[in-house]
């Protein structure tokens, strides 16, 4: 069992949640100046940004070529995954349950926002592997500064869609984890 | 040649680089209003440096740490030339972010050439975003040396975008990033001081993370130590530089170029590579007028285009040009834009502060409120009611503002 946790990076992708979830909840009421943008973004939704990169850490494969010859590993995939998202949640929620309503201008919505990024790393570390982290920071980084514009088309586009259908496209993206799990190593 | 070529065909920033092309044309694309003049165009164009150069740093970072084999990284470092293939990662990833970028500009060009812009851009822009790239490279290349396992992408990434947002709350503003302006630069010029620093910090860091990377790669020597603490001095030289100049100068500042004129029932001038600018603030102003002369109100006739203590100096007998391209509709100013500065025929000393700045705020506010009604009224404008034209005297008769000695 803790070889399995060592394996999968578990201890330090944990500690280093535990510690963005405590940074997430001190700043809670803080607003970031981003470049770029003529308003600010609340601290949580950037700290949230690096939460989903380092909460993904625990799915990239381990054992390249032989971990689709494990014994169970697609139970313990599904299990691995659930758990990441889990912990994800855990991290965050604390800060945006207590934080302000609105402390800062206009960013995209949070919490449709989340769900995007880990269903899209999700299916990133599927399809592309290695680099799943760089499409999560394209998609937070981009949303951030693409939406800094009049039409503001990142929050009108996360406004369309319903969060319910968000949360099926989470569930989704387990599966499609779960089912063929993360590409091997790009090296 | 053949480590470059090598690294062009195989870095991760080539696969990326067609993502990177899509991030630059929708961010850029995302904001509107820099279309009518280069230097905020360039700007604007810049933006999504703030995304890039994390990314390039990520990748970067990725290569080394994860395809530099244990094996071939000592090997590398050993032979005589060996380094130079580790630095081709840098460069080779640099190339196709810089062409991404590249595109980004193109488009922003593209976008400017039909509306006839003037004179030539503020070239800092084209300086600053390769070099803070450059940096972005090289510091990816020495974390993913220091630390060669799967988290040196995302470290390495998240790492510089977080640097660039406490640079940002620190005396240390300017550091990596580069441009991202979200207005108008109309007026305004980068302080060639600041820009300069910044520039040379850039490249100072870039050279102390070759240092470290170097010092890490290749321990050799009788003190291997002094490549570390090298470049330990040089990062805090470049720092210490940014901090220097920001305490002294504005990353921006009025220019000081020839001034144009467009003429017709109101007179615009301003510098003369804004002339896309004047010319259709010259004919909405003037639409306006025209619209509005049964008011029976001595509108101001000369607006100049002034930015920062400039605006403090312009003669009474014209006034200030308030202009924001960004609310411009199908190019045209917007009604808000009209009506604030035909409600602001003199720059009045109480609008910068002191006792008489509620009533010049509410004097203006009231004849603010009667333009902006005529001008979406479909009837034509009447005489101006008596407050009104009480409220439009005042304005038009107030202390001039003085220039600050």
């Amino acid at each position: 069992m803790r070889a399995r946790l060592l394996a999968h990076r578990w201890h330090v992708s944990v500690a280093i949640t535990v510690v963005l979830g405590a940074l997430s909840w001190l700043l809670r009421t803080m607003a970031v100046s981003v470049p770029g943008l003529t308003h600010t973004v609340p601290a949580p939704v950037l700290v949230a940004f690096a939460v989903v990169v380092v909460t993904l850490t625990p799915l990239y494969a381990s054992f390249p070529e032989l971990q689709r010859t494990l014994p169970g590993e697609q139970r313990r995939r599904t299990v691995r995954a659930a758990t990441s998202v889990a912990l994800g949640l855990a991290a965050a929620l604390p800060a945006w349950l207590s934080a302000p309503a609105d402390p800062s201008g206009p960013v995209p919505p949070a919490a449709p926002l989340a769900l995007v990024l880990v269903a899209a790393g999700l299916v990133a570390l599927v399809v592309i592997g290695d680099l799943a982290w760089a499409v999560v920071l394209v998609l937070a980084v981009g949303a951030l500064i693409g939406d800094g514009g009049v039409n503001r088309p990142v929050t009108r586009a996360l406004e369309v869609v319903p969060l319910p259908l968000l949360s099926v496209a989470l569930l989704a993206s387990l599966l499609v984890y779960a089912t063929w799990g993360p590409r091997g190593s790009t090296g | 040649m053949l480590p470059l070529r090598l690294w062009l065909r195989r870095c991760s920033a080539a696969y990326a680089s067609p993502v990177m092309v899509l991030i630059c044309v929708w961010v850029i694309h995302a904001r509107s209003g820099w279309q009518y003049e280069w230097d905020w165009a360039l700007s604007n164009a810049s933006t999504p440096s703030l995304l890039l150069a994390p990314l390039l740093t990520g990748l970067v970072a990725h290569d080394r740490a994860r395809r530099v084999g244990p094996t071939v990284a000592p090997l590398s470092a050993a032979a005589p030339r060996g380094e130079a293939g580790l630095l081709s990662l840098a460069a080779a990833s640099w190339l196709w972010t810089a062409a991404a970028w590249a595109v980004g500009l193109a488009y922003a060009a593209a976008r400017v050439l039909p509306n006839g812009p003037e004179g030539w851009p503020n070239p800092w822009v084209l300086v600053e975003v390769p070099v803070l790239l450059a940096l972005a490279a090289v510091a990816g290349l020495l974390v993913g040396t220091v630390l060669p396992n799967r988290a040196a992408g995302p470290v390495a990434a998240l790492g510089l975008f977080a640097l660039t947002l406490l640079a940002r709350a620190t005396p240390a503003n300017g550091l990596f990033m580069a441009g991202g302006s979200t207005g108008t630069l109309a007026g305004l010029e980068r302080t060639p001081a600041v820009a300069v620093a910044v520039v040379v910090a850039h490249l100072t860091l870039a050279a102390a993370a070759l240092l470290a990377t170097r010092a890490h790669t290749r321990p050799l020597g009788r003190r291997p130590w002094v490549r570390s603490v090298a470049a330990a001095g040089f990062a805090v030289v470049a720092i210490t530089g940014v901090f220097a100049v920001n305490r002294s100068h504005e990353p921006y500042r009025p220019v000081t170029t020839a001034q144009k004129c467009v003429n017709g029932p109101v007179t615009v001038c301003g510098p003369s590579n804004t002339r896309p600018l004047l010319a259709r603030a010259a004919r909405d102003l003037g639409t306006a007028v025209t619209t509005l002369e049964g008011a029976e109100l001595p509108w101001q006739r000369q607006y100049v285009l002034a930015r920062g203590e400039k605006v403090r100096e312009i003669p009474p007998d014209q006034s200030v040009l308030g202009l924001s391209p960004e609310e411009f509709t199908n190019g045209r100013l917007s009604t808000h834009q009209v009506a604030s500065t035909l409600s602001r025929p003199r720059m009045c000393d109480a609008y910068f502060g002191g006792p008489n700045l509620d009533a010049a705020m509410e004097n203006q506010g009231r004849v603010y409120d009667w333009i902006t009604a005529q001008l979406r009224s479909s009837t034509p404008a009447g005489a101006a009611p008596q407050d009104v034209q009480d409220a439009f005297r005042w304005v038009a008769t107030c202390e001039p503002a003085r220039k600050v000695q």
